[in-house]
């Protein structure tokens, strides 16, 4: 088909002034063709919100302020009309909606804190409202306490300040010459005692130094001494000393078990700690062979034959 | 009729029309012949009001044109059809778009009686069959037969030819000659025509006036001019070798 | 003459001439359909050309943007804001009528030259035709009209052109760019673009047919009148910006 020019004329101009119209509400923010909720919230003072700034429910930018307005009531409240184009997230009902600062440079936006309700709100509903502290306000409202304890230190230094003056320039003043002029006497005799002990001084720090000379001149020797000791270490730790320890451990378990063996009675040792039988024995022994002693003592005769001269000649 | 009195015309200092005082008959073909640069284009111009005369004054019949706004000129120019050298059709037209223009823009007829004055007009100068060609797409001769065609439609009581046989081959150039008498005599128009062609000079001159340096140097009939004896019109007439054998003979 | 006086006869000549293009047509419905013509030629005739340069336009100002954001001190969707401004402010309007400028100018110029040369406006005016008229209402109607309309879609085709372009090289996200042409807008800048765009439409085509329509001669004088009319078109479009962004934006 063969388009006339004023058919063609016409397209373009419906089409230029469709798209024309879509694109103007798309760049202030609204978007014909998809699905979006209006909003409202009513706040005392706009403070600072513009059309277009921000909406954010959990640092998500959801959608826009599309308008404000003074209330129709001539209160002075302003009534901030936005459209949210994400719709996932439905709104609690409790939900307050926040004026809150974005950036450094005052950029606002409206924070909306959701809330906790099952129920939720509904396209052209109002918010709760209320105002989030940015930045800067957080920031004033820190520097203000901060500000008076500066006040009140630097007052209190002024009066410090104050009182040094007043003692400088009373009667302190001659005390403090004094106790100048002390100081001065001070490190005088300080500089007399150093003068006079000026050599044994020397000597001290002479001898010092040939300490640390030779200790430096023996560094060699230090060396070998110190990696003796690590080498001795080192085969100490190399030699079996783990299961020689354990070994030990062990004699030690078996001595202690034959000591309580020993202890209890039992065996041999046992018998001989424990009981005195054979001590008894002994004594009984002892007490004999002292008696036979003493018996030999009073009858030598009785045991011993004695011939001074003439015995018998192999006796020798 | 056509009256000019005493047309004065210069370009800078140099003067192209020196008191110019000529009657062009009603119903004839006026001639005007002369040499290249002799005026004669610049005499049709100040007619028709495509340049303004120094002094002096045109009349159609009792009206003066040169006294006409340019909004009155408009409309009694209504009354003109011309013949232009190049032929001058609207290019981006076909020849029946070029010939129903005039008719839309002026007339009252409705579509049907305008396609019948174009098939009227197209057989007049024996066109048919090129309705809806372009002009970049006939010959030289189609397209002045087409130029004659526009010129025509409107039923002018005026007809201004400029050179018409200018670029054509002789037999095409009497054809179109033939023609220009044809609509002469049957719409009684008041036909100018420019020409230095002698054997239009001979075939349709009425009336015929020699321009020389600007000055009407002969006024007369075309069997008149061969026995002229005005010297620089005889120089004009018999500048080729043909036209002197011939009049020997 | 001086140059000063050739100046100051060119303007008045222009003014005459304008006297004469909006005189009363001699019939509206001719008028209507050369209007019809011309809106076809000039301007559905350009709109490829206009689509084609402002996608690509668009994009490179975005790339460029981008390019020259890279700071951590400013945020990424300002390059969508700067694209947004450079192209509805300046670049829809400006830059794409001098392309057509360059396009319907010279047309305009060598057309109208053409029909003087070949005395086909000479043969309007013997049948009583206004020519300055009849030749040029039509055009600057038709450029006044549809220029704007042009414009309109070349806003369009080159904020789509930077978006396209600039996501697909990954310099913006689509998010941030979005994000970025609709911060801030300012409605009235779409209309100071089209209060320009309109009166760069009646410059480029009336200055055109005036240098065309006062054409004597050859092609080669054709030729000179189209390219004076691309010229002084082109010098006019950058002059009334500056007039017309100090009138309406300062």
């Amino acid at each position: 088909m063969n388009f006339s020019k004023e058919l063609k004329t016409g397209v373009l101009i419906v089409c230029t002034i469709a798209l024309g119209i879509y694109g103007l509400n798309y760049l202030k923010g609204y978007d014909m063709f998809s699905t979006s909720d209006e909003y409202y919230a009513i706040y005392p003072d706009a403070n600072g919100l513009l059309e277009s700034n921000p909406i954010l429910i959990n640092g998500m930018r959801v959608g826009k302020i599309q308008r404000i307005n003074f209330a129709d009531d001539n209160s002075g409240r302003v009534i901030v009309k936005f459209v949210l184009t994400n719709t996932e997230f439905k709104i609690p009902n409790d939900s307050k909606a926040l004026v809150a600062s974005l950036d450094l440079l005052g950029a606002k936006g409206i924070r909306i804190m959701p809330g906790t309700s099952a129920t939720y709100l509904q396209d052209g509903d109002t918010l709760v409202t209320g105002t989030e502290d940015g930045m800067v306000d957080k920031l004033s409202k820190e520097l203000i306490p901060t500000k008076q304890k500066a006040e009140n230190l630097i007052q209190s230094i002024d009066s410090t300040l104050q009182q040094l003056n007043k003692v400088l320039s009373g009667g302190g003043s001659a005390s403090l010459q004094q106790i100048l002029a002390n100081l001065s006497k001070t490190t005088s005799s300080v500089n007399d005692l150093l003068a006079s002990e000026k050599t044994r001084l020397d000597h001290i720090f002479a001898n010092a130094e040939s300490i640390t000379l030779n200790l430096r001149n023996n560094q060699d020797n230090l060396t070998a001494i110190m990696k003796n000791a690590a080498l001795m270490t080192d085969s100490l730790a190399k030699s079996n000393l783990k299961s020689t320890i354990a070994n030990a451990d062990k004699s030690l378990a078996e001595l202690t078990k034959t000591l309580n063996q020993i202890n209890s009675g039992k065996g041999t040792i046992g018998k001989l700690l424990k009981d005195d039988s054979l001590y008894n024995h002994l004594d009984a022994s002892a007490k004999d062979l002292d008696k036979l002693f003493i018996d030999m003592k009073e009858h030598p005769s009785r045991y011993v034959h004695f011939s001074v001269f003439g015995g018998k000649k192999d006796s020798k | 009729m056509i009256e000019l009195r005493n047309i004065n015309k210069s370009f800078g200092t140099k003067q192209v029309l020196q008191n110019i005082n000529i009657t062009l008959e009603a119903g004839k073909c006026n001639l005007i012949i002369g040499g290249s640069g002799g005026g004669k284009s610049v005499m049709l111009k100040c007619m028709v009001g495509l340049l303004e005369p120094d002094n002096g004054a045109v009349y159609y019949g009792d009206t003066n044109f040169s006294e006409l706004n340019i909004k009155q000129r408009k409309t009694f120019s209504r009354e003109f059809g011309m013949l232009f050298q190049g032929s001058a059709l609207f290019d981006s037209q076909t020849v029946e778009e070029n010939i129903r223009f005039p008719l839309e823009m002026f007339s009252t007829m409705t579509p049907n009686e305008i396609k019948d004055r174009v098939n009227f007009c197209l057989d007049k100068v024996n066109l048919v069959n090129a309705n809806k060609l372009y002009p970049s797409e006939i010959s030289g001769g189609m397209k002045k037969r087409v130029a004659i065609a526009r010129a025509i439609a409107v039923n002018p009581k005026y007809l201004f030819c400029d050179e018409p046989n200018s670029g054509l081959d002789p037999h095409t150039s009497t054809v179109i000659d033939e023609l220009i008498r044809s609509v002469t005599e049957e719409f009684k128009m008041t036909t100018v025509v420019i020409t230095h062609d002698m054997n239009s000079v001979i075939e349709i001159g009425d009336n015929i006036t020699y321009l020389y340096q600007g000055q009407v140097w002969w006024q007369g009939h075309n069997h008149q001019v061969l026995d002229t004896t005005n010297k620089e019109l005889y120089d004009f007439i018999y500048a080729s070798k043909l036209l002197k054998s011939l009049k020997k003979v | 003459m001086s140059t000063l006086s050739t100046y100051l006869y060119n303007i008045g000549k222009y003014g005459i001439f304008m006297k004469r293009v909006f005189s009363k047509p001699e019939k509206w419905g001719m008028y209507q359909r050369q209007f019809f013509i011309e809106v076809d030629s000039l301007a559905l005739g350009s709109l490829g050309i206009v689509a084609f340069i402002s996608i690509f336009m668009g994009a490179v100002i975005t790339l460029q943007s981008a390019f020259g954001f890279e700071s951590p001190w400013i945020p990424l969707y300002a390059v969508g804001v700067a694209s947004r401004d450079t192209i509805i402010l300046e670049l829809s309007p400006t830059i794409i009528s001098l392309i057509l400028a360059g396009k319907v100018g010279s047309s305009i110029a060598s057309e109208m030259g053409t029909m003087r040369v070949s005395e086909q406006l000479d043969a309007l005016e013997i049948m009583g035709v206004n020519s300055a008229a009849y030749m040029t209402l039509p055009k600057i109607l038709a450029c006044a009209f549809m220029f704007p309309f042009l414009i309109t879609i070349s806003m369009f085709l080159a904020i789509l052109g930077g978006w396209i372009f600039g996501v697909l090289s990954g310099a913006v996200s689509s998010y941030e760019y979005i994000y970025g042409i609709t911060t801030d807008f300012r409605v009235f800048n779409v209309y100071y673009a089209l209060i320009k765009s309109f009166v760069f439409a009646f410059l480029i085509s009336s200055v055109s047919a005036f240098y065309g329509y006062y054409t004597s001669g050859g092609a080669i004088e054709v030729a000179q009148s189209s390219t004076k009319a691309v010229v002084y078109t082109s010098v006019l479009i950058l002059v009334f910006n500056y007039i017309l962004t100090q009138l309406l934006l300062v």
